[in-house]
């Protein structure tokens, strides 16, 4: 009786294991009578359960269809391409001189040069990062020096070498209604000039939101820091560094923001205020070696083409003094570029 | 009397109506700035030279709702010893301008254009005031009533040397065009604007007047001949100037499709 168990055993193991070997037909069954796609692979229609007549499958081949070999190679299904074409316009990462709560999206290039009257020349050139964040690296003219508080002679620090990341959700994805949002922080390399110093860094929060088709809104909270080091006190020889966290916190948190209106299908009008720092080597007290400056900047936005816009404006840097001769008429030309995102799709 | 009131107000409406058919473009009358912007991709262009031989010239890029000029003047006078020197020197300033608007009719029916511009210095050169500057914030609104086109506004101006500024100061402009029926290619023109006038240790405003004509020469194309009056130079230092002004705009200029067709 053991030894009829064995075999039975045996024998069952055997079957098992050249039925497994044998690869499954899958070529569909020709379709019969009316039953139509019901035996498609899709099984959309064969549900288990149904008591369609229509959905019925026949389980064995009828004796007149052709024999299938279900041995045969079988020919390459062909998969529909995926789209890999993404392109036209963008949201763009910046109003004029703040962030905005939208990213470019994966994959793709930014870059934008600007020059303006004050003889300030920068590039901003970013990647989006997987549509959820992108990096940049970026040459300001925004920081600004005096050497005390009677000199009415404000200079910049330029170039000033910037590197940025910022992460966040599009608008929509999480709920309807839900804003853009962004966590940015850019830092600035150490930069030397007429012996002093400086670093700067920006930590951002930006919310944007599009208000219908033709205007948008951003607005965001800024915590800045700063050092200074050099010959800071006057008639003294001693270099000693200073920092903007060394005072009080309430004077490193702003907010900033901007808003897009496009009354032409190809202008935007742009209006923003954000902050920049100043550094003022001797004056007197610490406090007033590093302060934040507001900048009002308006302009337009002309879509040159899509993946081309011209923008040109005004900035004030010190709109706080009202002082007229500092401002500055800039333009600037932005270039955005799928090409790569197209490549990384190609691989796919 | 209601009826004489009822004839002025259809027959201005008749004016203003005719009047707001196209806005012109030039966006200076001879000193004080219009409220007209250069088409859409357009560019205007302006060059002048006066009896003394000082030099302008500007171009202007319209960029649909705004437009951006660049170029140089010698509108900005400056003297070291200004009692015996009534005309003083000619200040070669690098200008640039940015300009944003609104044409006739935008919101509502007989608005007047309005622009909101700034312009200001990027280079000065060839004068003892170094690192010269000036900056104004206008704002200003035009209308075109029947063969007039009228021009108001006010200015910031602010202007200055090294340490030494003006502070921003507010003064109004105004201008006109008068285009004759019988002459429709002939317009006299006239405005006046204050200016800043850099000194040794100071800096004052003054103003400028002008008047003179503009002959439209051809359809892209216009001249003037104008005489530029200052204030404390007196009737014998008033310059006479010539300038020459091109329009180019690109959708007048671009062939049509039932040409190429052919």
């Amino acid at each position: 009786m053991k030894r009829i168990n064995v075999l039975v055993l045996t024998t069952v193991l055997v079957t098992a294991a050249i039925a497994r070997a044998q690869p499954p037909p899958v070529q569909d069954p020709p379709p019969v009578g009316g039953a139509g796609s019901g035996g498609s692979g899709s099984g959309s229609a064969a549900q288990i359960g149904s008591d369609s007549a229509s959905t019925d499958v026949p389980l064995t081949m009828p004796p007149d269809a052709p024999p299938v070999d279900p041995y045969a190679n079988q020919p390459g299904v062909e998969r529909p391409k995926s789209k890999v074409t993404p392109h036209g316009p963008i949201n763009m990462p910046e109003v004029l001189t703040t962030p905005t709560g939208w990213l470019l999206p994966a994959a793709v290039i930014y870059s934008r040069t600007s020059i303006d009257t004050g003889g300030g020349v920068t590039s901003d050139n970013r990647v989006g990062l997987g549509d959820v964040a992108e990096f940049g690296l970026a040459t300001t003219d925004a920081v600004r020096e005096r050497d005390d508080s009677a000199d009415k002679s404000v200079e910049r620090i330029q170039p000033y070498v910037t590197a940025s990341f910022r992460l966040g959700v599009g608008e929509d994805r999480l709920f309807e209604g839900q804003p853009g949002m962004t966590l940015g922080f850019r830092k600035s390399f150490e930069r030397n000039h007429n012996d002093f110093k400086t670093r700067i860094a920006e930590l951002t929060f930006v919310m944007s939101k599009h208000l219908g088709s033709k205007a948008a809104i951003h607005v965001g909270g800024a915590f800045w820091d700063a050092s200074l080091e050099g010959q800071l006190d006057a008639g003294s020889d001693m270099r000693r560094e200073l920092t903007f966290h060394d005072g009080q916190t309430r004077n490193q948190v702003r907010a900033f923001g901007g808003i897009e209106v496009r009354p032409l299908p190809r202008s935007q009008i742009l209006v923003d205020l954000g902050w920049s720092p100043e550094f003022c080597y001797h004056c007197t007290d610490d406090a007033d070696k590093i302060k934040l400056r507001p900048t009002l900047s308006w302009g337009v936005r002309y879509a040159v083409a899509d993946f081309m816009n011209l923008e040109s404006g005004v900035r004030v840097p010190d709109i706080g003094s009202a002082n007229l001769l500092d401002a500055q008429i800039f333009g600037q030309v932005t270039f955005t570029s799928w090409a790569l995102r197209r490549a990384v799709d190609s691989l796919k | 009397m209601n009826r004489l009131v009822i004839m002025l107000v259809a027959a201005l409406g008749t004016l203003v109506s005719r009047g707001a058919a196209a806005d012109p473009t030039l966006p200076r009358v001879l000193t004080e700035p219009t409220a007209w912007l250069p088409a859409q991709g357009g560019v205007v262009a302006t060059a002048g030279i006066d009896r003394r031989g000082d030099t302008s010239a500007t171009v202007a890029l319209g960029l649909g709702i705004a437009s951006i000029e660049l170029g140089t003047d010698t509108d900005v006078r400056g003297c070291v010893t200004c009692t015996d020197d009534l005309k003083g020197d000619a200040l070669y300033l690098g200008r640039a301008a940015f300009r944003l608007g609104a044409p006739q009719d935008a919101w509502f029916p007989g608005m007047p254009a309005v622009v909101l511009g700034l312009r200001n210095t990027f280079a000065a050169r060839g004068h003892t005031f170094g690192a010269a500057r000036v900056t104004d914030a206008y704002l200003v609104a035009s209308r075109v009533i029947g063969p007039v086109r009228l021009h108001l506004g006010g200015a910031i101006t602010d202007g200055g040397y090294q340490q030494v500024s003006l502070g921003p100061t507010l003064r109004p402009f105004a201008g006109f065009e008068w285009t004759p029926g019988p002459y429709p290619k002939t317009s006299v023109i006239g405005d006046v604007m204050w200016l800043p006038k850099l000194e040794a240790d100071k800096v004052e405003l003054e103003w400028l007047a002008g008047w003179g004509v503009r002959y439209q020469a051809v359809k892209w194309g216009s001249i003037e001949l104008a005489v530029r009056h200052r204030q404390n130079e007196g009737l014998q230092e008033s310059t006479v100037l010539v300038r020459v002004n091109g329009v180019w705009n690109p959708r007048e200029s671009a062939p049509k499709k039932s040409a190429l067709a052919r």
